[in-house]
């Protein structure tokens, strides 16, 4: 049976255990899983916001997920300290979805736009391909990624689907 | 709608059940025979140019362009222009704002329905 | 991690927006459903993001919810999430319509439920800026109907707050004739607890 290590709001697990998961709840937030399946390294972080506020250091362990730009840096140098080759890191990514609406249709609650797009920046300027993703529309999703197969599962309560990207 | 007034009245609110409510309050109470709706502050503005009306009712928070600054816009093109705003805020720097920038009145939600139609009625009927 | 308030000041916020509730919030939503209302506001705690999900209760994890959440911002920084079960608000709105509600009347019932989150939002940050003299804007209602999981997440993600705890106030309002019963979570960042409790 697999151990799954669920990853809350802001935080950021890896792992280098091909019989363990990593599994978040999202709905505007993202889940960004980035993996080398030769080394079998995958880490995932639970990122809320894009950006971190200039200056400021990491303030625990509990939230390093929290900012895209900082989890990400700290995905990579971890990963590959486990042993992963940047060359062939990969990322998929879930979430970001627009929870709140204003019926005007403004996009006002738009923080989860933000954060794919921000994400999508990082990744490319870091040459990080982006294999797959679920991302954007108005549901939460549970997500599931497996280090032995590569396989994130994305999962809706509300409009009841599951889906392997 | 059967009516003897003559007045149009634009209903500016960015909750469609908000006018629906204002609409219903001032064709129940005779007060205007025409009825113009926008949900924004730009909207709002555009409204006015187009349709002319003789009375506004404008709510303060909304998207694109709030009612003070739709307010503002509309005073500035029609100094004579009858704005009464229709809201939840009841912050004193923002009710000063509005009456210092025009606004003839200004209505408190939950609001009671005859006292609207009160406040409407006078501004009417005021110059 | 570090759990920046106290229980001395928490229990004043608690007690604070007690009073303010008391004085603006049930007046305008008894002046809306037209019945009286009782509230009950269960707890001011600081918890830690990790921890979130345990204020989750089993109702809330069960039924789907329509919402809708409010930023504050100014000298208050706060967001406010009011919720209901989807069924429940059919109710409400039907109640506020004075009509059932139909397929064609859908989103004019959406609208009178955000409204109702609207006015009810700005019923408290009136008593807080009238009682405190704060200046306080406040957005426009963003409406969505989701499990409470999903609506909690996009609430703290939105609100943006600088450390990992947050400080959460949960306030139920019940109409005494109608039953019909309404959540309203406040979080605020820690870092704002003592300027209600001053």
């Amino acid at each position: 049976m697999n151990n799954v290590i669920e990853i809350k709001m802001g935080g950021l697990e890896i792992i280098d255990d091909e019989t363990k998961e990593l599994k978040t709840f999202v709905g505007s937030c993202v889940a960004i899983c980035l993996f080398d399946l030769v080394s079998k390294v995958a880490g995932m972080a639970h990122i809320m916001l894009p950006k971190k506020s200039d200056g400021t250091k990491f303030t625990g362990k509990n939230d390093i997920g929290k900012y895209a730009d900082e989890a990400l840096s700290y995905m990579v140098n971890d990963m590959i300290q486990k042993g992963a080759d940047p060359k062939r890191i990969k990322a998929k990514m879930a979430g970001g979805a627009t929870i709140f609406a204003h019926e005007s249709e403004t996009s006002i609650f738009n923080v989860g736009s933000r954060n794919i797009a921000f994400l999508k920046q990082i990744l490319k300027e870091n040459n990080i391909p982006l294999v797959s993703e679920d991302t954007g529309e108005n549901f939460g999703r549970w997500v599931r990624f497996n280090l032995h197969s590569g396989k994130m599962t994305v999962t809706s309560n509300l409009k009841k689907f599951e889906k392997t990207i | 709608m059967s009516t003897t007034s003559t007045v149009k009245v634009l209903i500016v609110d960015d909750a469609s059940f908000m006018r629906v409510v204002l609409k219903d309050i001032l064709v129940s109470h005779g007060l205007v025979s025409q009825i113009y709706e926008a949900g924004d502050g730009i909207a709002a503005v555009e409204a006015y140019k187009q349709f002319k009306p003789d009375i506004v009712t404008m709510d303060v928070n909304m998207p694109k362009a709030d009612g003070i600054q739709a307010l503002k816009a509309i005073m500035q093109f029609n100094p004579r222009a009858k704005i009464i705003m229709v809201t939840s805020v009841e912050q004193k720097h923002i009710v000063q704002d509005a009456i210092k920038s025009g606004a003839r009145d200004y209505v408190i939600k939950p609001f009671d329905r005859s006292n609207v139609a009160m406040v409407m009625s006078k501004v009417i009927r005021s110059k | 991690m570090e759990i920046l308030s106290t229980s001395n000041d928490l229990q004043k916020l608690n007690s604070v927006l007690d009073s303010f509730i008391v004085q603006k919030t049930i007046p305008s939503l008894r002046s809306i459903l037209e019945e009286p209302i009782t509230h009950h506001l269960r707890n001011t705690q600081e918890i830690p993001l990790i921890n979130l999900d345990l204020i989750i209760s089993n109702l809330e994890e069960m039924n789907i919810m329509s919402a809708v959440y409010i930023k504050c911002v100014g000298d208050i920084h706060m967001g406010v999430l009011l919720y209901l079960p989807e069924e429940e608000s059919k109710t409400l709105a039907a109640k506020l319509l004075g009509k059932p509600i139909s397929s064609e009347l859908a989103g004019i019932a959406t609208s009178s439920i955000s409204e109702i989150g609207n006015i009810l939002t700005a019923s408290l940050i009136n008593a807080i800026s009238i009682d405190m003299g704060y200046k306080i804007c406040s957005s426009v209602p963003g409406y969505a109907v989701e499990f409470f999981r999903t609506l909690l997440e996009a609430v703290v993600s939105d609100f943006g707050n600088e450390f990992d705890t947050l400080v959460v106030s949960n306030v139920e309002l019940h109409g005494v004739n109608s039953g019909i019963g309404i959540h309203i979570l406040l979080i605020q960042d820690p870092s704002e607890v003592k300027k209600l409790v001053i």
